[in-house]
């Protein structure tokens, strides 16, 4: 790996990875690097394992092959100690998650006092810091179910980065939203890359990917079937199954 | 038959320390049967089957017998195993009846509550345990209140079988003063009248605990 003539120590390395749900094949060997800093975002048609393939870079699905390394550390599907392994990768849902029965800012220092086990002056504020970040901080005292899709979202992003993560992985994170919404939540998503955050990002949001990828990786039926930068994937396809599906959504 | 109205404040208020242990009963059964039910819930939902084969078992059981049945078992048949007096055979009976029932509302709950709260957590580090103590378990007890107060109130009228083993409650006292005054009707119309004003406050407690965790509730779940 090499960026700015530098080697650089890649900040996830997938190698070699697939996973069956009972006899079908979601992920066929997959092998990706992403360098510190790096913004890689994955297309695809529904089905395609993108959002698994996302998914098991934090184990939330159990690949039954293949290794990911995160900073250096090594893991499989047989390790130990994943929730340590965890708390560096930060994870967006399309469907927020927020948890409902905590305030904005609880939600967001759940995971400093319960897991970093900072106190909690502490960790209001890194809260304030982090809903200030996301344009929330007005509405710390409110419930989830107050406030709009975006804003959850946002909450959410802000829940993330409040534990300090190494890397942030965004699992199509504006399909949910109203149209009208989705501009907040990719400002955010954008600030968050210009500051140099390492992010993979599973979106259907070309525009996004256009001006913010680093680099585009296309999947189909469980493959990597084409990876390069926006230019290339959007203005050159090399593969059949890219151009066909380029098409149909550009 | 003849209604001796009479009789009603004569005896009514002879009833108030009988009614006091039907609360007592109808307690300690619940109290009992909430903390059986939840651990029976959490071992229902292991994914071990050294814990969840003696869960399905006890729930198997316990549903599946009457009540009655299991108060005259505890109280009469173990008597060579362990000897229990009538009140602590009471609250005991009482307590593994409703655990079995709790349980099931308890696991109801617990998998209720969406697959991507207990996701949300995990990525954020928590350990599965951290999960369900302050993700999962804080929505699913609420979830629990109207069912729960549904069974509470059934455990407060079943708390008169323990009248079977002599536990001196509400409906047994009712018995036997019928039986000496010759006024049964009269003297069970006054039961009623006590359980229904103690159901009928537990019913007005459940409904301002469901209102009162309303309040932050959401109507998506999201």
């Amino acid at each position: 790996m090499i960026k700015n003539g530098n080697p650089v120590q890649p900040m996830i390395k997938v190698e070699n990875l697939s996973k069956w749900f009972g006899k079908h094949k979601v992920l066929n060997n997959i092998n990706i690097t992403v360098v510190p800093g790096e913004v890689v975002v994955i297309i695809g048609s529904s089905g395609s394992g993108k959002s698994t393939l996302l998914r098991c870079i934090n184990f939330l699905e159990k690949p039954q092959k293949g290794t990911i390394n995160i900073d250096g550390t090594e893991i499989n599907c047989k390790s130990k100690n994943l929730h340590l392994v965890r708390r560096d990768v930060g994870m967006v849902f399309q469907h927020f998650n927020l948890f409902p029965h905590m305030t904005v800012m609880n939600n967001v220092i759940e995971g400093l006092t319960q897991v970093k086990k900072m106190n909690r002056q502490e960790a209001l504020e890194v809260g304030r810091k982090m809903l200030d970040k996301v344009g929330m901080q007005e509405k710390a005292d409110t419930y989830p179910s107050m406030i709009s899709g975006g804003q959850k979202q946002r909450v959410a992003i802000a829940r993330a980065l409040a534990m300090n993560p190494k890397i942030m992985l965004f699992d199509e994170p504006t399909s949910a939203l109203d149209p009208e919404l989705v501009g907040d939540v990719l400002l955010v998503m954008k600030k968050l890359a210009a500051d140099g955050m390492t992010m993979i990002v599973v979106t259907h949001e070309m525009g996004f990917a256009r001006e913010v990828a680093d680099r585009i990786i296309y999947m189909d039926e469980g493959r990597i079937v084409e990876r390069g930068s926006a230019e290339d994937i959007y203005n050159n396809p090399q593969n059949e199954r890219t151009k066909e599906f380029l098409s149909r959504i550009l | 038959m003849e209604w001796d109205f009479s009789v009603f404040p004569k005896y009514f208020s002879s009833f108030l320390p009988y009614a006091w242990m039907t609360l007592q009963v109808t307690f300690f059964g619940i109290l009992i049967g909430v903390g059986l039910g939840l651990l029976f819930a959490l071992l229902r939902i292991s994914k071990y089957k050294v814990l969840n084969y003696p869960s399905k078992l006890y729930i198997w059981v316990i549903r599946g017998t009457p009540l009655l049945l299991q108060l005259l078992f505890l109280y009469f048949g173990l008597v060579n195993v362990i000897k229990l007096d009538k009140l602590p055979a009471a609250f005991v009976a009482l307590g593994i009846h409703n655990g079995a029932y709790i349980a099931e509302i308890f696991r109801g709950a617990i998998q209720s509550v969406d697959i991507g709260q207990r996701e949300a957590g995990i990525s954020l580090g928590m350990t599965s345990f951290k999960v369900m103590q302050r993700i999962i378990l804080p929505q699913a007890f609420k979830r629990s209140v109207p069912p729960l107060s549904n069974q509470f109130i059934i455990a407060l009228k079943d708390s008169s079988l323990a009248s079977a083993i002599s536990v001196p409650e509400l409906l047994l006292h009712a018995r036997q003063l019928g039986s000496s005054n010759y006024k049964l009707m009269e003297m069970l119309t006054i039961a009623a009248i006590y359980y229904l004003i103690m159901t009928t406050m537990l019913t007005i407690l459940a409904n301002k605990i469901e209102k009162r965790l309303k309040v932050s509730d959401s109507r998506t779940g999201v």
